[in-house]
C-alpha cells in the first residue's frame, strides 16, 4: 500500500514537473504523407527536450511541446531538417532528404 | 501566438475583412452515390485545427461557424463511413443562407476489410465497436518474437495460453478463465479451425503471417455463428498494405529453426495476390529436466497460404484463399531418438502424430450501384483435416470434412441510423474418429437463419440486437439471441454491455489431450449433449491524458453460466477421466483491470490484473476448475530508441488447483495446489538499417520449471503414468535470435 502511494506520488510528480516548463510551438514543414507523419512524430522525440510532437497533415504544421531550457526554436528547426524536412524557412538537410521514401519527397503525393 | 497573428494578417490581406465576424457555413451530408440521397445523421463536421465541431441532424444538415484563422478545410467523419476532408481555397463556399454545401461520404463497408490505421500505441482498446474488442497490432506482435499464434498472446493480458499435457507440446488458450473452445478462432472472419484443428491449431498459424488480431470479449454478432460464448479471436493475415515482402529467420537454443517468407503482388489494378510460406523444425531430442522425456516434441512443419483478391467493376468484389499444411511430431522418451538399439527404442513410450490439412475460404460481395449502404455477400469455407496419432499404447485417428456457407444481406431502414443484416447459414461437419480402434465418429448438419438490427441514433450510442435460429440434425432446433450495447457519455469514456447465448458440440479427444497421452482410462459415462451457456458482461474504457501523454484504463467483468457443459472430470477416480454432461452448476466470473500509459517519453507501460472464479462439479464437489489460477497479473514495458527497441514482460500466475490424489500416487510428490509463480521475458530489437531488424530475446529468464511435469515418468506403461498435471513451464529458459527483412508496400495511390 505504501509502495503504491509513493508510486502514485511519483507519477503525479512526473506529470506535474513535465508540465511546469513546457513551451509549445508550431513549425511549418514540408511533410507530405502519413509516412512523414509517423517518421516526424517518432524521430523528433529523440531530440533532447522534446516532450510531445503532433503533425497536422492538412496544414503540414508540426506542433512541438518542449522544454525551453534544453532546446530552443532554432534547435527544433534543425532537428526537423536533420530528419529530411524543411522547417519554416530553414531548408532540409539534403542528405537526409535524399534518403526519404519517394512518397515523402516534395510532390510525392501528387498523382495527376 | 505569433502564428495566429500571422494567419490573421494574411486573412485581412486577402481582403475578407468584411467577414471578420465568424462565417457560418451550412450544408448537408449524404451517402455517396445514393439515389435519392440518403442522409447521414449524427456525423461529425469539424474545421481542421479545431477540437470541436458540430453534428449533423437526423436529416444530415449541419451549420458550422468557421474560424477564419484556422485552415480552410473541413473534416467529415461518421461511424461506418470513411473519413473525408474537404479543402477550399481562399474564398469561402456558400453563403449565410440555405445549405450551400453538399458533401458525401463513402461507407466503410465498401472496403469490406477492417482498416487498421497507424497507431503509435501498440495495442489499443477500440472505442467504436459495439463488442469489447482489443486490437493486437503487428507492432505488438513483434514485442515477443512469436513462432506462432499460441505465442502471439504473450503480451496480451486477456488471453492465457496453457500447455494441454506434459508430452504432446499442444497448447490451448483460454478467455475469461474458460477453455478457448468457447471462443472461436476465426481466420479473417472464417471458422476454419473449429473441430479437430483446435488441438495443434495454434501452431498452424505462424506469427509472421499475422497482420493483427482482434480479441473480442463476451458474445458477439450472430453473423459470425452460434458457437462463441466467451468471445472470439479474429486473425487478420498480412495484407499488401502491411508489406511487400517479408523474410524472417529464427533459431533458438533448443534447436528450433524457422523460416518465413511473405510476398504480396499487385497483378493488375483489379487483382492482388498474397503468398505466405512457413517451414520449421525441431530436429533433436531435448531433455533438460532429466525425466527421460523430451521437453519439446521433435517436429517438422511446412505450410503455405495463398490468397487472391479481386476488386471488380460495378460493385463486385471477391477473394479466394487456400492453406495447405503437413506436420509430423514425435515426442515421448528421449531414448527413442538417441538410442541406436531397435530393442531399446521398441520398449520406449513414443508419441507420433501426422497431420495433413487443406482449407479454403471464399468471399464474394456485391454493392448496389447508387446504394452503397446495401450489399450482399456470400462466404464459404471448407477444411479437410486428417490426423493420425500413436501415444504409447493408445491410438487415435481423426478425419474431419467441414464445409460452411454464409449468405449475408445488409441494408438500411430510411437512413444510416437504422441498419440491419439478414442471413442464411449452413454448416456441415463429418467426423471419422477412432479411439483405440473404437469408432467415435459423427456427422453434423446445421442449417440456420439470422437477423441483426443496429440502432445508432448518435455517434455516442449504438445497440445491436441479433437473433439466430439453427436446426441441428441430431439435437434439434435452438435459438441464439445476442445483445450488444455501447454508450460513450464523454469522448474519453466508453461503456459496453453484452449478453447472449452460445451453443457448440464438443470433440472430447481433440480438446482434451490427456485422454490420449496419459494412461488414465477414458470413461464416457453417457451420450453427450451440446454445450449451451449464457454470457453476460460489461466493460469500461477510460482514456486519459496525464501531463502531455495519453493512457487508458480498461475494466471488465463477465459472467458465464452453463445450461449444459461437457464435464471432463479428473477428480472422481485417480486412474480415469470421466466425461459426462453437467449435473449441477457450472459458473465462471472473470474480472480484469488494465492500465496503459507512458510514464516517460517513448516508454509504454501496461499493467493488468485478472481474477477468475470458475467453478464446476468435479468428483461430487463444486470446485475451482483445475489448472485455472484465481489470480493473474502482467506488467509489460516497451522502450523505443532510434535504432533499438527494448521489451520486457513480467507475468504472475497464481496458485492452481490440482487433482486431489496425492495419496493414490505413493512415492510421488504431488500437491493439492500448484504454487504461484512468475515468469520474465525480454527482448532487444536492433534496427541497423531501414528494412532490417535483428532481435535477441529470452523467454523465462529465471529458468522457472515445474519439478515433475509427468507423474511416474519412470513407468510410462504403468497405471500411474499421468501427463495431465502441467501447471508450469517444462522447458525452462529459452534464448532466441531472429532476423526480419521487410520491403515496405508502396503507398496506396488514390485512383
Amino acid at each position: 500500500m505504501r509502495t503504491l502511494l509513493i508510486f502514485s506520488l511519483l507519477v503525479v510528480g512526473l506529470a506535474v514537473s513535465s508540465q511546469a516548463q513546457t513551451a509549445q510551438v508550431t513549425l511549418a514543414t514540408s511533410a507530405q504523407c502519413g509516412m512523414c507523419k509517423s517518421r516526424l512524430e517518432r524521430d523528433m522525440l529523440f531530440t533532447p527536450g522534446v516532450k510531445k510532437v503532433v503533425l497536422d497533415l492538412e496544414t503540414k504544421g508540426l506542433t512541438v511541446w518542449y522544454n525551453a531550457g534544453k532546446v530552443d526554436l532554432e534547435g527544433l528547426r534543425k532537428a526537423v531538417n536533420r530528419i529530411g524536412y524543411d522547417a519554416d524557412a530553414s531548408p532540409a538537410d539534403p542528405a537526409a532528404y535524399e534518403k526519404l521514401p519517394a512518397c515523402c519527397k516534395k510532390g510525392g503525393m501528387d498523382h495527376e | 501566438m505569433i502564428f495566429r497573428a500571422f494567419a490573421l494578417l494574411l486573412y485581412i490581406g486577402l481582403g475578407l475583412a468584411s467577414a471578420l465576424a465568424q462565417t457560418e457555413l451550412a450544408g448537408r451530408l449524404t451517402v455517396a452515390g445514393s439515389q435519392p440521397p440518403v442522409p447521414i445523421a449524427y456525423a461529425r463536421v469539424a474545421q481542421v485545427g479545431t477540437a470541436t465541431g458540430v453534428l449533423t441532424d437526423s436529416a444530415g444538415y449541419f451549420r458550422l461557424q468557421l474560424d477564419p484563422v484556422r485552415p480552410m478545410a473541413l473534416v467529415f467523419s461518421a461511424e461506418g463511413f470513411l473519413t473525408d476532408t474537404l479543402r477550399f481555397n481562399h474564398a469561402l463556399p456558400g453563403d449565410h443562407t440555405g445549405h450551400a454545401l453538399d458533401f458525401q461520404l463513402y461507407p466503410a463497408s465498401m472496403t469490406r476489410e477492417l482498416r487498421i490505421e497507424y497507431r503509435r500505441r501498440a495495442a489499443a482498446a477500440l472505442t467504436t465497436t459495439a463488442q469489447q474488442t482489443e486490437l493486437i497490432t503487428s507492432r505488438e506482435l513483434t514485442k515477443a518474437a512469436c513462432c506462432n499464434l499460441g505465442e502471439s498472446f504473450e503480451t496480451n493480458p486477456s488471453v492465457d495460453v496453457n500447455f494441454t499435457d506434459a508430452v504432446s507440446g499442444a497448447k490451448s488458450i483460454s478467455l475469461l478463465g474458460l477453455n478457448g473452445v468457447y471462443s472461436p478462432i476465426l481466420i479473417e472472419g472464417m471458422p476454419l479451425y473449429q473441430g479437430l484443428g483446435r488441438t495443434y491449431g495454434l501452431n498452424y498459424i505462424p506469427g509472421p503471417w499475422v497482420g493483427s488480431i482482434q480479441v473480442s470479449k463476451g458474445t458477439g454478432p450472430v453473423v459470425l455463428g452460434y458457437e462463441s460464448l466467451t468471445g472470439q479471436i479474429n486473425i487478420a493475415l498480412k495484407a499488401p498494405t502491411d508489406e511487400r515482402t517479408l523474410l524472417n529467420v529464427y533459431a533458438n537454443d533448443y534447436g528450433r529453426l524457422e523460416a518465413n517468407l511473405n510476398h504480396h503482388a499487385r497483378l493488375s489494378p483489379r487483382w492482388q495476390a498474397t503468398l505466405l510460406a512457413h517451414g520449421s523444425t525441431v530436429p533433436g531430442a531435448v531433455d533438460r529436466n532429466g525425466d527421460g522425456f523430451v521437453d519439446v516434441p521433435l517436429s517438422d512443419l511446412a505450410t503455405v497460404f495463398t490468397k487472391l483478391k479481386y476488386q471488380g467493376e460495378g460493385g463486385w468484389q471477391g477473394q479466394l484463399a487456400v492453406q495447405a499444411l503437413r506436420e509430423v511430431r514425435r515426442g515421448g522418451q528421449a531414448l527413442a531418438y538417441t538410442s541406436d538399439d531397435p530393442a531399446v527404442v521398441a520398449a520406449t513410450y513414443r508419441l507420433r502424430t501426422e497431420t495433413t490439412r487443406v482449407s479454403y475460404f471464399s468471399k464474394t460481395g456485391y454493392v448496389w450501384q447508387g446504394r452503397p449502404y446495401q450489399s450482399v455477400g456470400l462466404q464459404t469455407g471448407g477444411t479437410y483435416h486428417d490426423q493420425t496419432g500413436t501415444y504409447g499404447f493408445k491410438t487415435w485417428q481423426g478425419r474431419q470434412w467441414r464445409w460452411n456457407a454464409n449468405l449475408i444481406f445488409e441494408s438500411v431502414i430510411g437512413d444510416t441510423r437504422h441498419t440491419y443484416r439478414l442471413g442464411l447459414a449452413y454448416q456441415y461437419d463429418r467426423y471419422q474418429e477412432a479411439y483405440n480402434g473404437l469408432d467415435v465418429g459423427r456427422t453434423e448438419s446445421v442449417p440456420g437463419a439470422y437477423g441483426e438490427y443496429t440502432y445508432q441514433p448518435t455517434e455516442r450510442f449504438s445497440a445491436v440486437v441479433g437473433l439466430r435460429a439453427d436446426l441441428h440434425n441430431a439435437f434439434g432446433a435452438f435459438a441464439t439471441p445476442r445483445l450488444n450495447l455501447r454508450y460513450q457519455p464523454w469522448a474519453t469514456t466508453t461503456l459496453r454491455l453484452a449478453a447472449g447465448r452460445g451453443y457448440r458440440t464438443a470433440n472430447v479427444f481433440a480438446e482434451n489431450s490427456p485422454t490420449l497421452t496419459s494412461n488414465r482410462a477414458v470413461v464416457l459415462s453417457e451420450a453427450l449433449r451440446p454445450e449451451v451457456g449464457w454470457n453476460l458482461g460489461g466493460s469500461l474504457v477510460q482514456q486519459f491524458t496525464l501531463g502531455l501523454r495519453e493512457g487508458s484504463l480498461v475494466l471488465d467483468y463477465y459472467y458465464t453460466a452453463f445450461e449444459n457443459q461437457v464435464i471432463v472430470d479428473y477428480d472422481q477416480d485417480p486412474q480415469a477421466i470421466v466425461i459426462g454432461n453437467l449435473a449441477g452448476r457450472s459458473r465462471a466470473h472473470s474480472l480484469q483491470a488494465e492500465l496503459q500509459w507512458q510514464p516517460l517519453k517513448l516508454l509504454e507501460a501496461k499493467v493488468a490484473y485478472k481474477l477468475y472464479d470458475v467453478r464446476a462439479p468435479f468428483g461430487g464437489k463444486t470446485e475451482q476448475v483445475m489448472l485455472t489460477p484465481r489470480h493473474r497479473g502482467l506488467v509489460n514495458l516497451a522502450y523505443e530508441l532510434r535504432r533499438w527497441r527494448l521489451d520486457g514482460t513480467w507475468k504472475l500466475i497464481g496458485a492452481q488447483r490440482l487433482h486431489p490424489f496425492a495419496e493414490h500416487h505413493p512415492g510421488f510428490v504431488l500437491r493439492e495446489n500448484a504454487p504461484g509463480y512468475t515468469l520474465v521475458d525480454g527482448q532487444v530489437t536492433w534496427l541497423p538499417a531501414e528494412r532490417w531488424e535483428l532481435y535477441l530475446g529470452v523467454e523465462n529468464l529465471f529458468n522457472y520449471r515445474q519439478p515433475n511435469p509427468i507423474v511416474d515418468a519412470e513407468a510410462p506403461l504403468g497405471p500411474f503414468f499421468d501427463t495431465s498435471y502441467v501447471w508450469g513451464p517444462i522447458l525452462g529458459r529459452v534464448v532466441y535470435l531472429g532476423l526480419r527483412f521487410t520491403v515496405p508496400s508502396k503507398p496506396q495511390t488514390n485512383p
